[in-house]
Parts: C-alpha cells; sequence; structure tokens
C-alpha cells in the first residue's frame, strides 16, 4: 500500500478516532451530582402554630455538656431536663437549665454547672446562677419544683446521678432570693441514679410529698461492652443490662422534713424497673393523687391511691402498663391532659424509635385504651425516638396540642439504625375529640432542625397569654421557642393557690373546668410530667373565640369546689381557695 | 548543470519537505490511537473480568477491577450493578447502598435496582427506603400486586396508616377475598379507628376462617374497645388455643378483658407470663448478653408465674456475677422468706438493705 498524505492523514484521523471513542466510552469522568434542592424557608401558616427560637436574642446561652466518651455509657446521651421556676414570684417564670459534667468527673479544670436565668420582665434573661446559690456541679439529671414548705417561694429539687438535692428558695438578705441546700437536713437520701421526680400530696395533709424515679445500677468498673451485632460499633447499653433499684416516696413531714414511705406506701413493692418520668394526678376523679410512672423497656407504673397514704400498683390492669398490642414501651415522657373532652385525664408517653408513641385514653373506673395510632399520634413518632412531651394549647383554641422532643440515644445509630441521632422534633395540633394532626414542618424553623432534644418544658414566659417552649438538648445549646401564633383567639391564665390548710399551696391535683362561648373544657394541675423537667405550673386556658370565660369551676386538692363566674379574658388571675379571683399580670 | 523543475507557485520544495512530516504525524497520531484504544480494550476485559467475578461470589478479587474501571468511567451501570450485587450477596450491606445508589440513578427506568435497593433495605431495616423504592418500581409495572402488598405491609409496619390503607385497597381490588390483605385491611382500619369496617372485615373472615387466629384476636381487641368485655374473653381465648403460648398479643387483651370482668386473678397470671415472654424476646433480640439485668428481670417474671427454681438459679447466678445487687437479693429473701430457709432470708434481705 502506497502512503500518500491524504491515506496517512485518513488513517491517522480513524485511529485518533477510535482513541478518542475509547477514552469517551471507558474514560470519561461522570457528571457532578446535582445540587439538592433547598426547602423553601418556612413562613408561618394561617391555622398552624409558630414559635421562633429565641434562646440567644433572650441571653439564655445554655449549652448542654456533651459528656461523650468512648465507651458510650448509658449516662453519656440521657441529657438533662429544664425547669421554669418563679423562683422570686414576681409573677414571670425563670428558667432553671440542668447540666451533666464527666460521667468520670476529673479533678481537671472547672465542671460545668447547671444554671438559672431570671426572666428580666421583657423577653430577655439574666444568668443569677451564682447569686442565687445554685453553681453546683454534678451530673444533673432532672428538676422538680414545688413550695413544700408552703412559705409562697418555689423550690427546687435537682436530681443527679448518684442522688437528690433539695434547694430551699429563702430571702438573701438583699431584698432578693437564694437557693439553700437542705437535702441533708430533709431527710432525703437518696443514693441511686435519680431521674424525674414529682411533687403532690399524697395524703391530703396540704404539705407536698415527692416522688423521684430511679433508672438503673450502673457500676463503670464493670461495664459491659454492649455493640451492635451486624456492624461491630460500640453502642448504649440497653437499661435491661443493668438491674433496677425501686423507686422512692417521699412523705412530706412538715418542718422541712421528709420520711422514706417506699415501703409502707407500697411503692416498694412493684417491681423494681428503670424509670424516668413521672406525673402527680388524680386519675380515676376519686379525690386522692395517683402516681403515673412511665419505665424504660418495663411495664409503666399506675399507683392507684387507695387512701392513708397506701398505693396499689394497677397499670397492667387497667391497660396502661404495655404500649399497642401489649407491646414494651421505652417510656421516657408523661404528659396529661383531657385530650378528647371527656373531663378525665388521659396519659401521653414516649416511646423509642420504631415503635409509636403511646396515648392511654382515660375511660374513667381506672380504665385506660391504647388509641396511639387511632389519635394520629403514633405513626409521626415511629421514625423518632421521644423523650420530653407536654400538652399545650398553642393557638388557643381551647384544644390541648402536643410538643415532643426527639432525639437518638444511639451515637451510631444513622450507621448502625439508619435513623440519625440528632432528629427534629413533633408539632400536633389537636382537635379537642382525641385526634391530633402533625403540623411539625409548618410550625417553625426548630421543627425542621435536627437535635437531641431530651427535656422540654412549657411556660408562657413573656405573659403574653401564648404559651412558649423550652428544650433542653444532650451536648447541644438551649431552645426557647418563642411562640408567635397570629391568633385572635382569647385566654386565661390561672394561677391557683390552695389555703395551705388542706389543700397544698402549689394546687397540685387541682381540677379547673373552664366554660366560655358555650364550650368546656377541663385542665388539670399535674405534679411533674415531661422528662427531667418541670413545665409552670399556671393554667393557660385558650379561650377560642370567645373573649370572657362565663364560668370557671375549681376543684381543689382538698376536695372542696369554688365557682368563678365571668371574667374577663386576656389576664391573668390568682385564684385563691376560697376567695375571689384577683387579677394580675 | 540542470535544475529542477519548478511548478508555477513554487509548490515542488514545501511539498517534498511537508510529506515526511506528515506522515511521521500521522504515524503518531495512529500509533498515539493504538495504544490509547488498546489500553481501552484491556480496560473493558478487565471491567468485564470484575464483573463476572462480583456476581459469582468473588468480591475480594472483583473489587479493585471494577475500582478501576468506575474510576474511569464513573457512569458505568453494570459495573456498579455488579459492585452492588456482589456485596448484598457478600453481606456487606452498609457498604452495597453507594453502588446500588449509583446504579439506580442511572437506570432510572430499570425495575432491578430499585428491587436491589428493596432487597437492601429490608435486610437493613430501613422501612423507608423499601417503602420509597417499592413506589417507584410500581410505577414502572403497575401490575405488581405482590410487591404492592409487601408495601402495604411496610406503611402498616412505619405508621403510615393512611398510605398503607390506600396500598391494600388497591391490591384488594384484585383479590378481594386474600385472606392475607382482608386481615391487614382489618388491622388498618382498627388504627384508624374505623372500627365498624373492621367488624365487617373480622366478620367477612371468621365465616370463610372461622379459627383465624388474627381474626379472632382483632374481634376479641374489638369488642373490648366497645367496652364489652365479656364478649372479648371468648374469641381471645380461642386465638390463644389456636396459636399457642406465644399468643402475646391475644394474652393481652385476655388479660385486660379479664380484668374488666372481675377475673383478676388469672389476668395478673396471664400478664405475667407475658412478661417472662417479652423479658426473654428482649434479651434474645440484644444477643443474650450475660449481665446481671436480664437475669434478674427474667427471674422475677418466672417468680410471677410459679416456676421458682428457674427463677432461684438465675438470681444465685446474678448475685455471684455482682455480689451487691440488690434486686437480686431481694428477691432472694422474699422467695425464701415464704419458702425457708430463715437464715437464706435473712441473709438476702440483709444484703438487699446494704
Amino acid at each position: 500500500m502506497k502512503f500518500t498524505p491524504a491515506r496517512v492523514t485518513v488513517a491517522a484521523l480513524l485511529a485518533a478516532a477510535l482513541g478518542a471513542g475509547g477514552w469517551l466510552v471507558f474514560g470519561r469522568p461522570g457528571p457532578a451530582d446535582p445540587p439538592a434542592p433547598d426547602d423553601p424557608p418556612p413562613a408561618p401558616t394561617p391555622g398552624v402554630p409558630w414559635f421562633v427560637d429565641v434562646a440567644d436574642a433572650a441571653g439564655a446561652h445554655f449549652r448542654h455538656f456533651d459528656s461523650a466518651t468512648p465507651h458510650h455509657y448509658i449516662q453519656e446521651t440521657m441529657g438533662s431536663g429544664v425547669a421554669w421556676i418563679d423562683y422570686d414570684a414576681d409573677g414571670w417564670p425563670d428558667l432553671f437549665c440542668v447540666q451533666n459534667c464527666p460521667v468520670r468527673p476529673t479533678p481537671a479544670g472547672p465542671a460545668p454547672t447547671s444554671r438559672m436565668y431570671r426572666n428580666n420582665r421583657n423577653g430577655t434573661f439574666a444568668d443569677v446562677t451564682e447569686a442565687v446559690g445554685l453553681a453546683r456541679s454534678g451530673y444533673g439529671m432532672g428538676a422538680a419544683v414545688g413550695d413544700f414548705d408552703s412559705d409562697g417561694f418555689d423550690d427546687l429539687l435537682v436530681t443527679y446521678l448518684g442522688g437528690v438535692v433539695l434547694y430551699h428558695n429563702e430571702p438573701d438578705g438583699r431584698g432578693g432570693r437564694r437557693f439553700v441546700d437542705v437535702t441533708e437536713r430533709s431527710g432525703l437520701r437518696n443514693p441511686h441514679w435519680a431521674t424525674s421526680a414529682a411533687w403532690g400530696d399524697i395524703d391530703g395533709d396540704a404539705r407536698l410529698d415527692l416522688y423521684v424515679c430511679n433508672y438503673c445500677e450502673v457500676d463503670l468498673d464493670r461495664y459491659p461492652v454492649c455493640k451492635d451485632q451486624r456492624t461491630g460499633d460500640v453502642m448504649v447499653c440497653m437499661p435491661s443490662n443493668f438491674a433496677s433499684t425501686t423507686h422512692r416516696l417521699y412523705r412530706n413531714d412538715g418542718g422541712g422534713r421528709f420520711t422514706d414511705v417506699s415501703g409502707p406506701s407500697g411503692v416498694a413493692a412493684a417491681s423494681p424497673s428503670p424509670g424516668l418520668a413521672v406525673a402527680m394526678c388524680d386519675l380515676d376523679e376519686d379525690g386522692r393523687t395517683d402516681i403515673f410512672v412511665a419505665n424504660d423497656m418495663r411495664p409503666a407504673y399506675l399507683f392507684h391511691n387507695s387512701g392513708g397514704g397506701r398505693f396499689t400498683e394497677r397499670a397492667l390492669l387497667a391497660g396502661c402498663g404495655l404500649g399497642p398490642d401489649g407491646s414494651l414501651v421505652a417510656g421516657m415522657c408523661v404528659a396529661i391532659a383531657d385530650v378528647d373532652g371527656s373531663g378525665r385525664p388521659s396519659v401521653f408517653v414516649t416511646n423509642f424509635e420504631k415503635k409509636p408513641n403511646v396515648l392511654y385514653l382515660n375511660r374513667g373506673g381506672l380504665r385506660f385504651h391504647d388509641v396511639s395510632m387511632p389519635s394520629g399520634l403514633g405513626g409521626p413518632s415511629i421514625p423518632r425516638l421521644g423523650f420530653g412531651a407536654e400538652f399545650l394549647d398553642a393557638d388557643l383554641d381551647g384544644r390541648p396540642d402536643l410538643a415532643v422532643a426527639n432525639g437518638h440515644i444511639h451515637r451510631a445509630s444513622r450507621k448502625v439504625l439508619g435513623v440519625p441521632f440528632a432528629q427534629p422534633a413533633l408539632f400536633f395540633l389537636g382537635d379537642g375529640r382525641g385526634k391530633f394532626r402533625d403540623v411539625s414542618a409548618l410550625a417553625g424553623q426548630y421543627f425542621r432542625e435536627e437535635r437531641v432534644g431530651r427535656g422540654l418544658a412549657v411556660a408562657d414566659f413573656d405573659n403574653d397569654g401564648r404559651p412558649d417552649v423550652a428544650v433542653n438538648h444532650n451536648g447541644g445549646p438551649l431552645a426557647l421557642l418563642h411562640n408567635r401564633t397570629e391568633t385572635a383567639n382569647g385566654w386565661l391564665r390561672l394561677d391557683l393557690i390552695g389555703d395551705g390548710a388542706k389543700s397544698n399551696r402549689n394546687a397540685i391535683g387541682a381540677r379547673v373546668e373552664v366554660a366560655a362561648g358555650g364550650v368546656r373544657q377541663v385542665r388539670f394541675v399535674v405534679g411533674g410530667g415531661s422528662y427531667l423537667s418541670a413545665s409552670d405550673r399556671r393554667v393557660l386556658v385558650g379561650l377560642g373565640p370567645a373573649d370572657r370565660a362565663d364560668r370557671i369551676v375549681v376543684v381543689w386538692p382538698s376536695g372542696r369546689r369554688q365557682e368563678f363566674r365571668d371574667l374577663p379574658g386576656r389576664l391573668g388571675y390568682r385564684l385563691t381557695e376560697g376567695e375571689s379571683p384577683v387579677e394580675v399580670r | 548543470m540542470a535544475h529542477p523543475a519548478k511548478a508555477p507557485g513554487g509548490l515542488v520544495r514545501p511539498v517534498r519537505l511537508r510529506r515526511p512530516i506528515l506522515i511521521w504525524v500521522a504515524i503518531g497520531l495512529a500509533a498515539a490511537g493504538a495504544v490509547v484504544g488498546l489500553r481501552a480494550l484491556e480496560q473493558r476485559r478487565s471491567r468485564d473480568e470484575g464483573i463476572r467475578l462480583a456476581l459469582s461470589g468473588e468480591l475480594a478479587a472483583a473489587e479493585p477491577l471494577l475500582a478501576t474501571a468506575l474510576e474511569q468511567d464513573p457512569d458505568d451501570a453494570d459495573a456498579w450493578r455488579a459492585l452492588a450485587l456482589g456485596r448484598l450477596t457478600a453481606g456487606k450491606l452498609d457498604d452495597a447502598d453507594g453502588p446500588a445508589d449509583r446504579w439506580r440513578a442511572l437506570r432510572p427506568r430499570d425495575p432491578e435496582p430499585h428491587l436491589t435497593r428493596i432487597d437492601l433495605a429490608v435486610k437493613r431495616r430501613r422501612l423507608d427506603d423499601a417503602i420509597d423504592s417499592a413506589a417507584t418500581v410500581l410505577e414502572l409495572q403497575p401490575s405488581a400486586g405482590e410487591l404492592r402488598e409487601r408495601r402495604a405491609g411496610w406503611l402498616f409496619l412505619v405508621g403510615r396508616t393512611e398510605e398503607a390503607a390506600t396500598e391494600c385497597r388497591r391490591c384488594r381490588e384484585t383479590r378481594p377475598d386474600d385472606p392475607a390483605l382482608t386481615r391487614l385491611e382489618a388491622e388498618i382500619c382498627v388504627r384508624l379507628g374505623d372500627n365498624a369496617r373492621a367488624e365487617v372485615l373480622v366478620g367477612e373472615l371468621l365465616r370463610r376462617h372461622p379459627r383465624d387466629a388474627t381474626a379472632l384476636t382483632l374481634r376479641g381487641a374489638l369488642e373490648l374497645e366497645a367496652d364489652r368485655p365479656d364478649r372479648a374473653v371468648p374469641p381471645l381465648r380461642e386465638a390463644i388455643a389456636h396459636i399457642g403460648p406465644t399468643a402475646a398479643r391475644a394474652r393481652h387483651f385476655l388479660g385486660l378483658a379479664l380484668a374488666r370482668t372481675g377475673n383478676e386473678s388469672e389476668a395478673r397470671k396471664l400478664q405475667a407470663e407475658g412478661q417472662v415472654q417479652q423479658a426473654v424476646e428482649l434479651w434474645e433480640k440484644y444477643g443474650r448478653p450475660d449481665t446481671v439485668g436480664y437475669k434478674v428481670t427474667i427471674a422475677e417474671a418466672l417468680l410471677a408465674t410459679g416456676r421458682t427454681e428457674e427463677a432461684v438459679r438465675l438470681l444465685e447466678l446474678a448475685v455471684a456475677q455482682t455480689p451487691d445487687c440488690a434486686a437480686a437479693h431481694r428477691l432472694l429473701a422474699d422467695h425464701y422468706t415464704a419458702r425457708g430457709p430463715a437464715d437464706k432470708a435473712a441473709h438476702h434481705r440483709r444484703k438487699a438493705s446494704d
């Protein structure tokens, strides 16, 4: 063959084309992945509550300590609670944030402490921890608020890994208040892993008694290694690996002294279980305070108050010991409200991921019926691990809504279980007839963010009539969710004060029935609730379109029934047992 | 001296000079092209071998070949397929995820990568992924009835009950008498609070299959919810008789029904049996850990059912493992207090209160 220039050029071009084709077929780099479309920024939706996290702007710069270690001890991701306490009794709720510390404390460096934020009455807070005497380190878990000595100022119980500390609220000698540790002289002794606690009057003597949940007994020196069987990742050991201890019930003897009555009351007769949440409320309307306790992967307790300081555990028989179809519940929180307009307190409990949160509808006579799924609360919760939760009427329509904090306990949960460690919180709108609608995606940016939510508590901290929410996050910053729901609905805020003789001053155990605009609603003053947390005790009532309450009937813990008529809305009232209502800020 | 002829325009010299240059350039290009082409062919052969090995279960040998191939061509769907299926077969589920996703993105209209993702998701207990992929396959193959039924079941499990209802109804359009689908729809109706419809479906099931344990359990549950516990008892007893001792759900409802009809002692016994079963199931779920907590929990449940020998054996193991385990000592103290000897009871009582 003769190599003419034309032939050579054609051959070269063919070869080059083949090479290029080969490169195109076998060697071309792929296109970059298209960017994920951004979600549109959320904006308020008519008819849906709207919350904005104002923690930073309000000066509540609390950040929960992350006690992570490679061992992934069970304590590390339990988080802490948050408590609303109007410690200076000025009518503006202050905020106490409970803090963890290293699981194995080391002498080096200052340990983090819980923080107290005083409400500046203008939407901001000031850190007064040192000034009020609460700068104490330790592995803090939860807090319970109650005026145990009936002096008109709320006291504070803080639970720790290894015990409880009771702080008495006293004058500081400069016109302010301070907290004094009175644990030892009070007789409270609980050298266990205390979690949630609740105040309530168990024996009708007008003094607040105390229930303390204990979780499990963990020996760090003999800590088992728990790994995922499939991936080999170190995971949190489930509480069932550890022995549990009995919970504690302390009777308030007056004079600042308490007696452990766990044995004689019947509480210690219940099977020791890892308790995480407790609420005190008269569940069967017999006039006596009962105790509901959520246990982690063990049946719940329902301590029915049979009078004389005696309780009988009846949860399984009553239908609120187990979850849907008799499944075990990893009970993390308790929230109580009349969700269906029956006038009876129903019980809500958060649960583990892949299990629904549970709503036990109270059918009266100490009979509960699981309506987790039909209520609409169960389904959306299945991909989440629920912790703190509270009912609140966010849009003031007279129907309880629900906020739920979520977050996994296993740091490797995404890899091992396919669910994130940090998870968005949930918000549900209630219809007042026992059904709820998940509106989380519309309730504000916070409900779209992934956080490791733990303690959650509700209070109207700016006294604008709309309930706000505080959430403590494991290893993260506090969220202070300011309720900015646009609504013309009316409201009333009721601060109930028992007579201190037959009813406890905090009126824990009171039942409040409000009739407004032809609609009746029932609220309860509950001791404890949520997870490791304490909500504002004041009763915030949404009136819907009504501008006043036609009638309010309070059944005090003493059993006294008192009626108040024609109270104008958009105001706060102090309702003192046996007295006329007083308008307050 | 003769001079070469000169063409008009003086082209003779440039032609003579350009020809060898062009030839060498062309040869060079040809050689380069050939090298590239041969290399590509070699790569192709290596990639094909990687695919073959991956699909025949030799993942370790296949992975480097496929990695090279995918470096050369990240859009090689067949190579991603081989890598995904090879890892899936080898049980490397977490590692199979990425290749499966890539394969699916490259072949969005091919059901196979979506079905593989479903397989992977089910094995990794990620039902939301399985549900999404099943939806895609059903768009491509709307008549895939079996997959639609599985999707309905998954939707039910993850709590997306309304969607489960829609999917289940579509399945029942073609198989109205299928008992599994009828059961599922009845369960869905209960979850949605449509108890009237659930009653109808349960009635249908029991007419055709009088011993259907799920239907009997649901009938009992519905009677209980309707506040007729006395009418709940017979179908629940029957369900337990058919299922046997693992009938946890029927036993739960029967316990409640008995408690509400005043038969608390039998209710407590049933609930205690349920506690044993749940404790053992939990222990097995987490790989039977040798920890004191499980021993005490299972022992306590056994004691409540009267299985004292097994319980005491477990409790003795618990105190041997953790000598200061108050919960175990307390249970042993209670046991020996009831049955003797008294000194053992006193010993454990003392240890329990230490």
